[in-house]
């Protein structure tokens, strides 16, 4: 098997919504390695994620040519299969590392709920062992601990060795770092970063903050609208931008190198969103008819896979637009 | 800036907005009302008529309840009684809103030792039973429907006070409170415009169950002989007179406090509606 | 000639069930007419009280803020409507800063009927003018805030604010509950406010990308203390505190320009839970690589090291420079 996760034409709607939250997302990945889904609110990069864990409630209907984690059909998986699969090999990190325990009890018992005997005894020496090596000193007594007495970052550290206590072979992290300080994200950005690298462990990030996703993805996915518009490796992507929506993104950044910036962000109309054609054609500098009517496909255009009619051309043409 | 606010497209907005069980709570309540207003409308009888022929007779076509113990319909009673029974009920938590809405408000508004003080007061007429107070009442007043009242009022203001106290403690805080502030808008504009209006919801709730608690309350004293007094029609009154001859004409009891049932069934589920409607 | 805001010696404590948590502590800065001053700092370093108390909604326990020159206590007791017109604020959530139940004229026109400005016509056509200065439709104003996206709502309280022709606007993290594209046209909207109108302001934010755009001078704050100050870009290069060192490291680090080669040289720095900072001397020192004895004995004074550059660090001149090259 040569790709953990292999995802074909992934579409989610929600209720009785008149257009999916996610549309057409295809994408793969081999053990190890790293993933981002960077976009906006209402991008639908968290539903992708929460479908493939098979998380998401009754209301949501997921349709898919394939989705598979570790060869298996995540779309016919359930009860305790799924629950054991997902236990087992998948670790979650989601964003509130506040509002992810329960105040009332110690770390150590949520960390260690489920399990009992003799095995319990066996993940409580395992997450002692990786506590101390994530940088929680004294963590035998930390686990005694309740969740008032951590702060920001060793409550996201802790949720982080919660994630890898059982071996997993993929990492989701939504929004890892966007509840905590500055400071404190580099260092636990550093840290899922060299986790990765230690365990070979495949990492799929989700994010809006384009500088994490520097710090930590090989590949991006820029999603918009629930659909796919770049895919690229993440160097390529930050460099050479190929979408207008991603052009548009790395150029709303303020810089706080390199020469001062005397407007955020390249040029965008002010449409109004439309159900056919591109996604983003109601906000794109660039839209014409074709835009309007046939939505774009994703092409290769150097490194990157591109959903752009424009795509070869679109940077020089948004700077003439200028 | 235009706004669309023709009568017609206000109405029609209102229309879509209550629903059916809106119309059904909106007509009920019309009904209510109607039947307070009007009471000779609906009655077929004269309330007081004495005959002494007629007495405690079953329900026929002529007396819809059945007659009572001097002869005088039941029903009619019953619809004059409404306005006695309901009037009151309304005016005790009118009088419990409003002056807890305000001493509440002022309490939270204002804090520090003054909010200390004023709510102790509230915790003192909070741990007296109703019963005790009302009783005292009558005995310096004299059992009139007018004391049930005052003893009733006194008993249900400290819930408003208490529950309004709350509500502005926490809305001072929000941040379109402060934003305000940094306009320049007074203490007086801010609790008007930007405090009191966020409490109407809730208090929309509390003030149409406590309307069926009023009503309970009130014609519970009554029964006990602390409220109204003979000859008048008012429910409790009635279940009173008619506990003496139940076994023989069931339908004196029944009547009354059928509807008293039906009335307070109402309010509690109107206050469910309105809670509702706000979430 | 005395600068447009004047915050002096500024202290705040706040007495709790757990004793007492000092929210700020001898702070100073200074805003000119026409000036954008950043403050920065992570959470706990005291910059939200300090923009509360310059606009007068909490007052400090020690020294003095002065607009105009007019200390803020007296401007609230005797000309409250002329202080309340000059210094207008931007909160960090947009929806929380308008009152839900009202339709965004309403709150467009309220500064308006507070100060007793115009007529209903004339409030109304002003509404319109206001919508429009932040590139909104006029029509917007018959709606209400649940039915306006963040961005939008954000742009309708800058307009609220810029109405009565402030002279300072306080920004208390106004952009941080944005996405980057919605960011950055508000931002865009801000630059050109400052362009057009000259207003002068203080920018609270602990994003240095942002506070480079649009600041001209940058404060920096730790627990509750001004650590640093200087011109941005100075203070980028040659930072002179070792926090600031450590903000400068963890943006480079996390940064879209993907320079993920930047190595720490400084130890990160949190500011931790407030029962852990230290009692006395500076309140840094725990997390700092550069400590001396010297550092943990009374708190180290802000000096003067350049043209309005200041520290807060005993041994600023030993700090070695930042290194970005690899950003050239």
């Amino acid at each position: 098997m040569t790709e953990l996760v292999k995802v074909e034409d992934l579409s989610i709607t929600y209720g009785r919504a008149d257009r999916p939250a996610v549309d057409g997302v295809t994408f793969s990945l081999a053990p190890g390695e790293s993933l981002a889904l960077v976009g906006e609110t209402g991008s639908g990069k968290t539903s992708v994620v929460m479908a493939l864990a098979q998380l998401l409630g009754p209301g949501a209907s997921i349709d898919a040519r394939t989705m598979s984690f570790e060869g298996h059909d995540m779309l016919r998986m359930r009860g305790k299969a799924l629950r054991a699969l997902r236990r087992e090999r998948i670790g979650m990190v989601f964003q509130d590392p506040f509002g992810s325990w329960n105040p009332s009890r110690k770390i150590g018992t949520q960390l260690l709920e489920g399990s009992r005997g003799a095995e319990r005894q066996r993940l409580r020496s395992r997450l002692v062992e990786i506590l101390g090596r994530i940088g929680i000193s004294r963590p035998e007594s930390r686990l005694e601990d309740y969740p008032h007495q951590y702060s920001g970052g060793m409550l996201q550290r802790t949720l982080i060795a919660g994630a890898l206590l059982r071996g997993p072979s993929l990492v989701i992290a939504d929004e890892p770092t966007s509840a905590l300080d500055t400071t404190v994200q580099a260092d636990i950005l550093a840290l899922i970063a060299q986790l990765q690298q230690d365990r070979e462990l495949a990492l799929v990030v989700v994010s809006h903050d384009l500088g994490v996703v520097a710090r930590i993805a090989e590949r991006t996915i820029v999603m918009y609208h629930g659909r796919m518009v770049e895919d690229a490796p993440t160097a390529e992507l930050l460099t050479s931008p190929r979408h207008p929506y991603t052009i548009n993104l790395i150029a709303a950044v303020p810089l706080l190198h390199g020469p001062r910036q005397r407007r955020l962000g390249v040029k965008v109309a002010q449409g109004l969103p439309s159900l056919a054609g591109c996604v983003y054609a109601h906000r794109c500098a660039l839209a014409t008819e074709l835009c309007r009517t046939t939505q774009p496909e994703l092409r290769q255009v150097g490194q990157a896979q591109v959903a752009c009619h424009f795509a070869d051309q679109s940077k020089e043409l948004l700077e003439a637009a200028e | 800036m235009t706004t669309s606010t023709t009568l017609a497209h206000r109405i029609a907005r209102v229309g879509r907005r209550l629903g059916v069980r809106g119309w059904i709570a909106v007509l009920v309540a019309l009904l209510i009302a109607a039947v307070i207003a009007f009471p000779a409308l609906f009655a077929n009888h004269d309330p007081q008529a004495l005959a002494v022929t007629s007495r405690l007779e079953p329900p026929s076509s002529t007396f819809w309840f059945g007659t009572d113990e001097a002869g005088r319909d039941i029903y009619s009673r019953l619809v004059h009684g409404a306005r006695i029974s309901i009037g009151s009920a309304a005016l005790i938590v009118a009088i419990g809103c409003v002056f807890g809405t305000v001493y509440g408000a002022v309490s939270g508004w204002f804090g520090g030792r003054l909010d200390r003080a004023l709510m102790r007061i509230v915790d003192v007429f909070l741990s007296f039973p109703y019963l005790v107070l009302a009783m005292a009442i009558s005995a310096s007043m004299g059992r009139t429907i007018t004391s049930a009242i005052v003893a009733l009022a006194l008993v249900w203001w400290p819930s408003y006070a208490r529950l309004v106290r709350g509500m502005v403690l926490s809305l001072r805080e929000q941040t379109h409170v402060l934003v305000a502030r940094t306009l320049g808008a007074s203490e007086a504009r801010l609790l008007q415009w930007h405090v009191i209006p966020h409490m109407f919801g809730e208090l929309r709730t509390k003030v149409s169950l406590d309307l069926g608690y009023a009503l309970l309350a009130l014609t519970g004293l009554s029964f006990l002989g602390l409220g109204a007094q003979n000859p008048s029609p008012e429910w409790g009154l009635l279940v009173s007179n008619a506990k003496g001859y139940y076994l023989t004409a069931w339908w004196y009891m029944i009547a009354p406090g059928l509807v008293l049932f039906l009335v307070v069934l109402y309010t509690n589920w109107l206050s469910d509606l309105l809670d509702r409607e706000d979430s | 000639m005395s600068a447009l805001l004047e915050v002096e010696g500024v202290s705040k404590r706040y007495h709790g069930k757990r004793g007492t948590v000092v929210a700020c502590h001898d702070v100073s800065l200074k805003v000119e007419a026409g000036e954008v001053v950043g403050l920065v700092g992570e959470s706990g370093s005291g910059k939200s009280t300090v923009a509360s108390m310059v606009l007068g909604l909490v007052e400090p326990d020690e020294g003095a803020i002065r607009f105009r020159g007019r200390d803020v206590r007296e401007c609230l007791a005797k000309d409250r409507i002329g202080f309340r017109a000059g210094v207008q604020g931007v909160f960090q959530q947009p929806r929380a800063a308008l009152d839900s139940r009202r339709q965004i004229g309403w709150s467009l026109m309220e500064p308006m009927v507070v100060h007793k400005i115009g007529t209903r016509a004339s409030r109304e056509r002003r509404v319109d003018e206001l919508l429009r200065a932040v590139d909104l439709d006029p029509s917007l104003a018959n709606r209400k805030p649940h039915q306006l996206s963040g961005g939008q709502l954000q742009r309708v309280n800058i307009a609220r604010a810029l109405s009565l022709d402030p002279e300072l606007l306080i920004c208390d993290e106004p952009v941080s509950a944005l996405d980057v594209s919605v960011q950055s046209q508000v931002l865009n909207l801000l630059e050109d406010i400052r362009e057009r109108t000259g207003v002068g302001m203080l920018f609270i934010s602990h994003d240095l990308g942002v506070v480079r755009y649009l600041c001209d001078r940058l404060v920096v704050m730790y627990a509750g203390r001004v650590v640093e100050e200087g011109e941005v870009d100075v203070v980028r290069d040659t930072a002179a505190h070792p926090y600031t060192r450590a903000l400068l490291g963890a943006a480079m680090k996390v940064s879209v320009r993907g320079a993920v080669g930047v190595e720490a040289a400084e130890e990160s720095a949190t500011t931790p839970p407030r029962e852990d900072l230290p009692r006395d001397g500076c309140m840094f020192a725990p997390r700092c690589a550069m400590v001396r004895d010297a550092c943990r004995t009374g708190e180290p004074p802000l000096v003067e090291i350049g043209p309005s550059r200041l520290t807060a660090c005993l041994r600023h001149a030993e700090l070695p420079p930042m290194d970005a090259s690899v950003f050239a």
